[in-house]
């Protein structure tokens, strides 16, 4: 350990208490991971418990120039939370206190550290939940949540993070403490807290959180259309979604992941089908009605072999559980599980699926598909096994041929884990060195050395250049015009 | 491109040529303005109108990128084709995209849709450095990158000038319908919309007025008494779900003692074209968590009448989000004093959005002024782009 790391870890004791801070490298190591593939040791793990004791380890790591990376529950699926340069990580769930609920307003003010799920129980008894429901609620964090502008199966109707954060407070890398937008939806000036949104901890610390809470909807019906092929569910999505149908979600799972969830969950998903769709309608009793008609009718029409509906809130439940806990249930098949995200337009699904498959035939890897299918984003599993020789990376080349073919029919490399250590080098595949070089600037803006989660998000410059032309000769499917700047 | 150098004006039809124009001004040491009441040799004026093209068109996929000289009248146009729409109702239908994207405006649909910024999907611009860039894309969920078109939207120009833009899309709403409810006074008005809030209904538009035009309410339908206030609740259905609104809002309407005004089906869309309509001047903008704007309007109007100014409003009761308008326009003594009036009462927000002002006309902003001037220096490094919060000069513009 460095002289200054061994100051900075001397004094954050001093003041935190041994109990907030880990040096020890069997401490450190629990640490080494998020919930993707990529592992490095972070030099210190520190948990502040108030907005003060935040303040002093940034200001701390100001003056002996460490470098500090933010973290929540360290479920990430892009390694965004991991200490790729060493430094010391913030865990920020010990933050973890509802500040307001204010249902007169609809709204929340919550430490970063609070659990998803647990904002949504403390507002359950007034009626109201957090909308953004990843699948990883039951531990991920609002602060990561914010951090990567999480979405979920129902945030198809609802909307993503974004779209219910009205205020931040965050600290600078340099100690400074900004506020952004506030309760009030029109704040006076620049939309920073929407700039703040998906930063993945790269622009500033996020310390409180303020988000709207939106009223649980009266009614749901929840359908479970069954397939004997992937295409006809790939196409039911494309006729729901151009029938102008918004479902509340609209989530699709392929034979071989379904089937996997049923060995673990027994949701009810029948083993011998291709894929389902697990299609969900809110709103008043007068709407979802009607609505579950024209749903069941499209599904039918597209070429579904039976669509169910859940009969009462006890199977509603246990197909949801199926889809929730689909990532544990494939972790149970395979010693490793690469998750990917990558988005594409909704007209494109049974098209993509069916290059993704041809890449991971030519691989000779195992690929599930369990995705956002309302939103056009797919979250391809890879099944392998770290410990073979060359098994990663061949699952890391398969994932980031698929996602060369997303970027390639003007779709995007992540819906929604972010770029983190993972895709940073593939940013090029959809943006211009102008557009990084944008992103740059506002970087420095927030975070002019760097020190504050370093390797995330952006490319280095000249690794950008260079990585867009090793892409534009090896992507299969690639043209030149869409790996370079497909989108806009 | 039309340039008329005299008067610094530039009319670029592409891109390309917006980009060479900053690429100009940066020479020339000259700064951007998109205020057409700005015409001195001191600035470069751009008309973006030119810019019309359509870029993508996704219909099945409810998505479509459109230059942004095109006006939202001129989208929904094409969109409404294949019955789609952009949810997106202004003062003027006539503004452009760009302008609309700039300024952040938002009508009554923002209550069933949200804004610009929740379904503004990609964007592309002109940096402070002249560079032609973009951000997000063309998926409707897509999280690579910094979040750009946030800092774009609503930012006037300080840190780029908008050049095209892509939109997720909404299928064209079911049949609606719209109620008029006169509130006795604003605890009425509170009432009503806590029960509205509380309640499983989810309008398309939910708005409160301090008066409606004669003109919208023909004498047949005016309500027996005078109303102080007037709530508005707009759904979208078939037949049942518009009796469940008319069965639950007459319900709430009777607690507050006052009764629903059906707006006829052959008058509701003349109805709400004169609404966004109101107030034809330019007003101040006002905003606060929306049941702490209830208790902050009634200080203002008094505040007004006080001065001997007639205090009219309109906005977002849902939300929290109002237009002023005031007669005549106060003065900005009135306006600071109207600031520190309300800082008592919590977060509220007054600004002077659309006419020029010898005060700041944002008052406090809510990000502070030294980090966003920082942010303005290393996205604007020449000071080519317009300042309208003052970062860089002392005084903004609007
Ligand atoms: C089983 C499983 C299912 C999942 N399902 C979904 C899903 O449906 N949808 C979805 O979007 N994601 C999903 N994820 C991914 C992940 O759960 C989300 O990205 C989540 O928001 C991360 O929250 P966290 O608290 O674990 O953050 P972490 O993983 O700890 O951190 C994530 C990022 O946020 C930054 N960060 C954390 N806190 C702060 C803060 N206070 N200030 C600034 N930066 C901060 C970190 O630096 C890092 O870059 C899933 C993950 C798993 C393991």
């Amino acid at each position: 350990m460095s002289a200054a790391l061994q100051s900075a870890s001397a004094e954050l004791t001093a003041r935190l208490g041994s109990a907030a801070v880990f040096n020890q490298p069997v401490q450190r190591m629990l640490y080494e991971y998020d919930g993707g593939v990529d592992t490095a040791l972070p030099d210190l793990v520190v948990f502040p418990e108030t907005r003060e004791q935040l303040q002093f380890v940034v200001e701390t790591a100001a003056r002996y120039e460490l470098l500090l990376v933010p973290r929540g529950a360290g479920t990430g699926l892009s390694g965004g939370a991991i200490a790729r340069h060493g430094g010391i990580l913030v865990a920020l769930n010990r933050m973890r206190r509802i500040l307001a609920l204010d249902y007169a307003n609809q709204r929340a003010r919550v430490e970063p550290g609070v659990v998803n799920l647990e904002l949504s129980n403390a507002a359950a008894p007034a009626g109201y939940y957090f909308a953004p429901d990843p699948s990883s609620q039951q531990a991920c964090t609002i602060g990561g949540n914010v951090a990567e502008n999480s979405g979920g199966p129902h945030t198809l109707a609802y909307g993503v993070t974004v779209n219910h954060v009205t205020g931040l407070e965050a600290i600078l890398p340099d100690g400074r403490w900004i506020s952004a937008g506030g309760a009030a939806l029109d704040t006076a000036g620049p939309d920073i807290a929407g700039l703040l949104t998906g930063s993945e901890g790269t622009l500033a610390i996020v310390a409180a959180i303020t988000v709207k809470l939106t009223r649980r909807p009266e009614a749901a019906r929840t359908l479970l259309a069954i397939y004997d092929s992937i295409d006809a569910a790939a196409i039911s999505v494309s006729a729901i979604t151009s029938a102008g149908l918004i479902p509340a979600a609209l989530e699709m799972l392929d034979g071989f992941t379904l089937r996997a969830v049923e060995d673990y969950i027994h949701a009810g998903y029948p083993r011998d089908s291709a894929a389902v769709l697990l299609i969900e309608l809110e709103g008043l009793e007068e709407e979802v009605e009607p609505g579950m008609h024209a749903v069941r009718r499209l599904c039918l029409q597209a070429g579904a072999r039976e669509v169910q509906l859940a009969r009462d809130a006890e199977q509603r439940q246990r197909l949801w559980k199926g889809r929730k806990h689909a990532f544990g249930a494939a972790g149970r098949i395979a010693p490793s599980l690469y998750v990917m995200d990558g988005v594409i337009p909704r007209t494109r699904i049974a098209e993509l699926l069916r290059a993704a498959d041809e890449i991971a035939r030519r691989y000779k890897i195992q690929l599930g598909n369990i995705f956002h299918a309302g939103d056009g984003n797919l979250h391809p599993l890879v099944f392998f096994d770290q410990r073979q020789p060359g098994e990663l990376d061949r699952a890391v080349a398969a994932s980031r041929e698929i996602i060369a073919a997303c970027a390639a029919v003007g779709g995007s490399i992540s819906g929604e884990h972010g770029i983190g250590m993972e895709k940073d080098q593939l940013m090029p595949l959809i943006f211009s060195e102008d557009d990084l070089d944008f992103m740059h600037r506002i970087r420095a803006a927030f975070n002019p050395q760097g020190r504050l989660n370093p390797g995330k998000l952006l490319p280095e410059f000249r690794a950008c250049r260079e990585t867009m032309n090793s892409w534009q000769l090896n992507a299969p499917f690639s043209s030149s015009d869409s790996v370079v700047s497909p989108n806009v | 491109m039309t340039t008329a150098s005299a008067s610094n004006l530039a009319a670029p039809a592409s891109p390309a040529e917006v980009q060479a124009c900053l690429q100009e001004a940066i020479a020339r040491f000259t700064p951007i303005s998109l205020d057409s009441s700005i015409s001195d040799s001191s600035s470069i004026r751009l008309d973006l109108s030119q810019l019309r093209a359509w870029r993508f068109w996704e219909p099945d996929d409810l998505t479509c990128g459109v230059e942004a000289g095109l006006t939202p009248r001129d989208v929904q146009l094409r969109l409404s084709e294949q019955r789609l729409f952009l949810p997106f109702d202004l003062p003027s239908p006539d503004f452009s995209l760009g302008a609309a994207l700039a300024g952040n405006h938002s009508g009554p649909l923002r209550q069933g849709y949200g804004s610009l910024r929740d379904f503004v999907i990609g964007i592309e611009f002109v940096t402070g450095s002249g560079e032609l860039v973009k951000a997000g894309g063309r998926v409707v969920k897509n999280v690579a990158g910094y979040d750009s078109m946030k800092l774009m939207i609503g930012s006037r120009g300080s840190f780029g000038i908008i050049t095209a833009v892509n939109f997720r899309l909404f299928p064209a709403p079911a049949p609606t319908a719209t109620w008029l409810v006169p509130c006795p006074g604003w605890e009425a008005a509170k009432r009503f919309r806590a029960a509205v809030m509380a309640s499983y209904l989810k309008p398309i538009a939910f708005e409160l007025a301090s008066s409606v035009q004669s003109a919208m309410v023909p004498p047949e339908l005016a309500p027996p008494h005078h109303a102080q206030l007037w709530a508005l609740v707009r759904c979208a259905g078939e037949e049942p779900v518009h009796h469940r609104y008319q069965k639950e809002l007459s319900e709430f309407a009777r607690q507050i003692s006052s009764q629903l005004v059906a707006i006829p089906e052959d008058r509701e869309s003349r109805f709400w074209d004169e609404w966004n309509a109101w107030p034809a001047s330019a007003p101040l903008s006002f905003s606060a968590p929306p049941e702490l704007a209830l208790r902050a309007l009634p200080l203002l109007a008094d505040h007004a009448r006080s001065a001997g100014l007639a205090f009219g409003f309109q906005g977002r009761l849902g939300l929290g989000v109002y237009r002023l308008a005031l007669r005549p326009a106060p003065a900005p003594e009135w306006i600071l004093a109207a600031r520190s009036l309300l800082a008592g009462l919590g977060e509220t927000w007054l600004t002077v959005p659309g006419a020029a002002s010898p005060l700041n006309a944002w008052g406090p902003l809510a990000t502070s002024r030294a980090f966003l001037r920082e942010l303005k220096q290393h996205l604007d490094p020449h000071h080519i782009l317009p300042d309208p919060f003052g970062l860089i000069t002392e005084n903004g513009t609007a």
